[in-house]
């Protein structure tokens, strides 16, 4: 019947009788008892067997974004959708919520093709040249809102500085975007007095290991969903019904004041 | 372990009321300062409400109807298109009702989201009254532009004034151009969510018309996937 269809390639996976392939390994023969987690996260966003050097800094990159208090928006929309006691009601709501969100792993994505830019426009002066100033700060002139900047509510994002410890500890504080983008942070807290947020040395980390700017987002989506299943869990373990339904005197109504419908 | 100290949620001020801008709660619900059961039940169509809700103010007659005929025309959303097939996909797999309705609401959205931007020189030509519609969604099909007739004479029979270069629109090219021009709804993100709502219901019948587990009837290989190792 689709004979007349093109066929659509794919590398993800082939389903066998006895084995099924995954990005050109067998998944019993190659993959079982040898990749870890972080590691099939990493080859389903990127198509690439990451190294165990490159997936410890992942684990590293995964833990400190783990702020997992229900208090914080996506995760507070999380106890929402499972307050009615499905986790994957949460999740879903979750994930559906990332799409296109201006919080979360886009920020990551955002930001390293960011870098790119600059590092492309920069390319082989040093990143503690002039010129990288002056890009940085057209930049800034042109874009509305740069990703990677801005930490709300508070003077420094204590997850840049704890990932800062853990690349310094792993060697990971020497390559080309790494540098470029301590650089860039430095530029624009002393002419725009806005720091760095964590997705700026997320990007700066995930370029250095190779990874492409359009799988981070997917990427960091996979490897950050602890945070999105513990709440869904406890969420929908609670059920509670003061999630469900607040009790009105908590709302205000700032809309339009009450009017007639017309009788005609 | 090491000790918490606390964090911004302690040590900022905060709002404590969660605002609403268009429905009040509690007892004779208003939204957008109507009284909905009261007033509006029995005299009102849905389609007032949903007009309502996401304008903030009420139609006319005439932009009501119109409005009406623009939401039926995008209603009929066929299986083989990506929402309907994924909602079948969410019923066949045994998904609930939220599974069902979260899968169609987010593909519906997704098509919405691709298709209104994918419109924005319509929008712009529209907005210009003066310049010519783009080439890209004139219809070169008489079979289309017979469909997209249907709309322009329902629009026109509702009393609304159509411009006569809408019938040379791809349907749903005119259903976009009769909401924006004739209905007065312009902000990209309405005009997205309207699609969606429009073709809901029809999305959600179809997978719930879906008996779950019965893989079997499921044609798999529609359309074909060819696997290959090679990066």
């Amino acid at each position: 019947m689709s004979s007349n269809m093109d066929f659509l390639p794919t590398r993800v996976g082939l389903a066998g009788w006895n084995d099924h392939r995954h990005f050109g390994y067998s998944v019993f023969n190659d993959l079982a008892g040898e990749v870890t987690t972080t590691g099939l996260i990493t080859l389903a966003s990127t198509g690439k067997l990451a190294s165990r050097e490159d997936c410890a800094v992942l684990d590293d990159i995964a833990v400190i974004l783990t702020v997992a208090d229900p208090r914080i928006y996506p995760l507070k929309l999380v106890r929402l959708a499972s307050s009615w006691g499905s986790s994957l009601a949460g999740l879903s709501a979750a994930v559906a919520a990332m799409n296109g969100a201006v919080v979360g792993p886009q920020i990551s994505q955002d930001a390293a093709y960011w870098l790119k830019e600059i590092a492309e426009k920069l390319g082989e002066n040093p990143v503690d040249s002039p010129v990288l100033e002056k890009i940085v700060l057209e930049q800034f002139e042109l874009r509305k809102r740069v990703s990677g900047f801005g930490v709300p509510f508070r003077n420094v994002d204590e997850r840049a500085t704890a990932l800062t410890v853990c690349a310094e500890k792993r060697g990971r504080d020497t390559g080309r975007y790494w540098n470029l983008q301590k650089a860039v942070a430095a530029i624009v807290l002393e002419h725009r007095n806005l720091a760095a947020n964590v997705g700026l040395p997320v990007a700066g980390l995930s370029l250095d290991m190779g990874l492409s700017p359009g799988h981070l987002s997917a990427l960091y989506t996979g490897l950050t969903m602890n945070v999105f299943i513990a709440n869904a869990v406890e969420g929908a373990d609670q059920a509670p019904a003061v999630l469900r339904c607040l009790p009105d005197s908590f709302v205000e109504y700032i809309g339009a004041p009450p009017r007639v419908y017309p009788q005609d | 372990m090491t000790k918490h100290t606390a964090g911004p949620v302690e040590d900022l001020k905060w709002a404590e009321k969660l605002q609403a801008s268009v429905v009040t709660s509690g007892l004779r619900p208003k939204i957008h300062g109507y009284d909905v059961r009261g007033e509006m039940a029995g005299r009102a169509s849905f389609s007032e409400v949903i007009f309502l809700s996401l304008t903030g103010e009420l139609p006319n007659k005439t932009v009501l109807k119109t409005f009406d005929c623009a939401m039926c025309f995008l209603a009929p959303v066929s299986v083989a298109e990506a929402p309907v097939h994924a909602a079948v996909l969410s019923g066949l797999c045994g998904s609930g009702t939220g599974g069902i309705t979260g899968v169609a609401a987010v593909t519906l959205a997704e098509k919405a989201r691709w298709t209104v931007s994918h419109h924005m020189k319509l929008l712009s030509a529209l907005s210009d009254r003066t310049s010519a519609l783009p080439e890209q969604y004139i219809s070169e099909n008489s079979a289309e532009k017979n469909e997209t007739a249907l709309l322009v004479n329902a629009a026109e029979s509702a009393g609304s004034s159509v411009p006569e270069t809408f019938r040379e629109l791809k349907p749903v090219s005119a259903a976009i151009a009769v909401l924006f021009q004739c209905c007065g709804i312009a902000e990209p993100r309405i005009l997205e969510t309207l699609i969606t709502i429009a073709s809901l219901p029809c999305t959600l019948a179809e997978g719930m018309a879906v008996k779950p587990g019965n893989f079997r009837t499921y044609p798999i290989e529609l359309p074909r996937f060819s696997y290959s190792s090679a990066e």
